[in-house]
């Protein structure tokens, strides 16, 4: 049932970063020398991320709400196989993530400080993957938000035309240490499948392309190197706009 | 025939398949170039509103005039955008809208009231977005006055690709029943960066930039 709920959200996710709903929260660019004095950034602690599996116009959303449950349930099926190829050697998206981004703030002169990550641990936020309020912080000069609203692969759509390739989209925004003042907002999108308009884009590997889902299974653990990759790409892009 | 063809073309047009595809046009940098700055017309940045928050693309071309030594080192077309009117502090955002016939690999030189190049950003400064490579300058009460936009030739004639999905819904009709089938698939497309294409700059005070459905404080 958590697969079957974890391709609902996906494809909702799908839908609003898409701008077919409500409209996300506005981008704002970082102004590095009105803020000249961040220095140390204090990051939320993140939202769970799971592994997905998405084709994006899948045909059986034709057929109504029973449909939709059948590719959900094949979003799910394929999640859970592709978790399976991966159980030797799993991957840690929040951890790996982390890392990353740490290493790319660190890059370019910031000192992090992450919460203690815990694993049970979930963030509550608004639609967008931002949270609606902040707790002002004394152990840094700005809090950074950031999410990752879909990590995985994905189509966009049926057919080897169409293959599935590592995905991983985040939104983050960096607020002043008194929790009010916004300072940056952006989105972001690796292999830009869902047609984001404003999101900052990376176009994907093409070492990392997949026809079909059975191609992706016999690339087995290799095919985790590209959503090693895609990570790595998202956190070198945000750290780079900040 | 003949009444065939003009039937398919009559139906393509109806139907508005008939558009013409964008194609970038290049500047024309063949004639008298300008050797000063102060030869070239300007032009005034758009003016972000609430209803239109965003310039309307124009072409690079009709703006750009050719300008050569001893105001530039070599050749080139160039649109200079006056920025001394604007209050400030404002943002203001260039956007090079992504087309596959063609995108404006685009150079920023900014200038102050003497034509002196005081920041200069290769189109490595740009970020790719979803339909546009956009860079934001923040302007304050001692910054640039001008702004000169002309292509980028370390990165003209590249290409870059664009990855994306397109969705469609089409009638299926069977013995018993119709029915809606929901089609998609990946688009790739590739992407010429030219010395022409499409160009959008609008100004926005910073205090509209930032106001917007922001965080409210904790507890406040």
């Amino acid at each position: 049932m958590r697969f079957v709920k974890n391709g609902l959200v996906a494809l909702g996710f799908a839908v609003l970063l898409s701008g077919c709903v409500t409209p996300l929260p506005k981008q704002q660019t970082f102004d590095r020398v009105a803020y000249a004095k961040v220095k140390t950034i204090h990051v939320m602690p993140m939202s769970k991320v799971e592994m997905q599996v998405l084709m994006m116009n899948n045909p059986a959303g034709s057929f109504g709400l029973i449909g939709a449950l059948v590719a959900s349930g094949q979003a799910s099926s394929m999640q859970r196989t592709m978790l399976g190829l991966y159980a030797s050697d799993p991957i840690h998206p929040r951890q790996y993530f982390q890392a990353e981004l740490t290493k790319d703030l660190a890059a370019r002169g910031y000192v992090v400080v992450w919460p203690v990550l815990d694993e049970a641990a979930d963030a509550k936020h608004s639609r967008s993957g931002l949270r609606d309020t902040y707790a002002p912080v004394s152990d840094a000069d700005a809090i950074l938000d950031v999410d990752l609203n879909f990590f995985g692969f994905a189509a966009g759509g049926a057919g080897k035309a169409s293959p599935y390739r590592p995905t991983a989209t985040a939104v983050a925004r960096l607020v002043g240490a008194d929790g009010k003042q916004i300072y940056f907002t952006d989105y972001f999108a690796y292999n830009n499948v869902f047609n984001s308009k404003v999101a900052v884009t990376m176009e994907p590997d093409p070492r990392y392309t997949y026809p079909g889902f059975g191609d992706l299974q016999r690339a087995g653990g290799t095919s985790e190197l590209g959503l090693k990759l895609a990570l790595s790409e998202v956190a070198r892009k945000l750290a780079s706009e900040l | 025939m003949r009444l065939s063809r003009i039937m398919v073309a009559a139906c393509a047009a109806l139907c508005g398949c008939a558009n013409t595809p964008y194609h970038a046009r290049l500047p024309d940098v063949s004639g008298v170039c300008a050797s000063e700055w102060m030869q070239l017309p300007t032009t005034a940045p758009y003016t972000s509103t609430l209803d239109h928050p965003e310039a309307p693309p124009t072409e690079f071309a009709d703006h750009a005039r050719c300008v050569g030594p001893p105001a530039l080192p070599a050749r080139s077309s160039v649109a200079l955008y006056d920025l001394r009117t604007l209050g400030r502090p404002a943002e203001l955002e260039i956007s090079l809208p992504i087309a596959a016939g063609g995108t404006l690999a685009g150079a920023v030189d900014l200038l102050d009231k003497d034509f002196h190049v005081v920041q200069r950003q290769g189109f490595d400064a740009f970020t790719r977005r979803g339909t546009a490579y956009t860079l934001t300058v923040f302007l304050r009460d001692d910054g640039p006055r001008y702004l000169a936009l002309m292509p980028d030739l370390s990165y003209v004639g590249k290409q870059v690709t664009s990855i994306g999905s397109q969705g469609a819904v089409v009638p299926v009709t069977t013995i018993y029943v119709t029915f809606m089938l929901a089609q998609g698939r990946e688009t790739k497309v590739s992407i010429p960066l030219m010395a022409g294409g499409q160009v959008g700059v609008t100004v926005q005070s910073s205090g509209q930039a930032k106001a917007e459905s922001g965080p409210k404080a904790a507890g406040a």
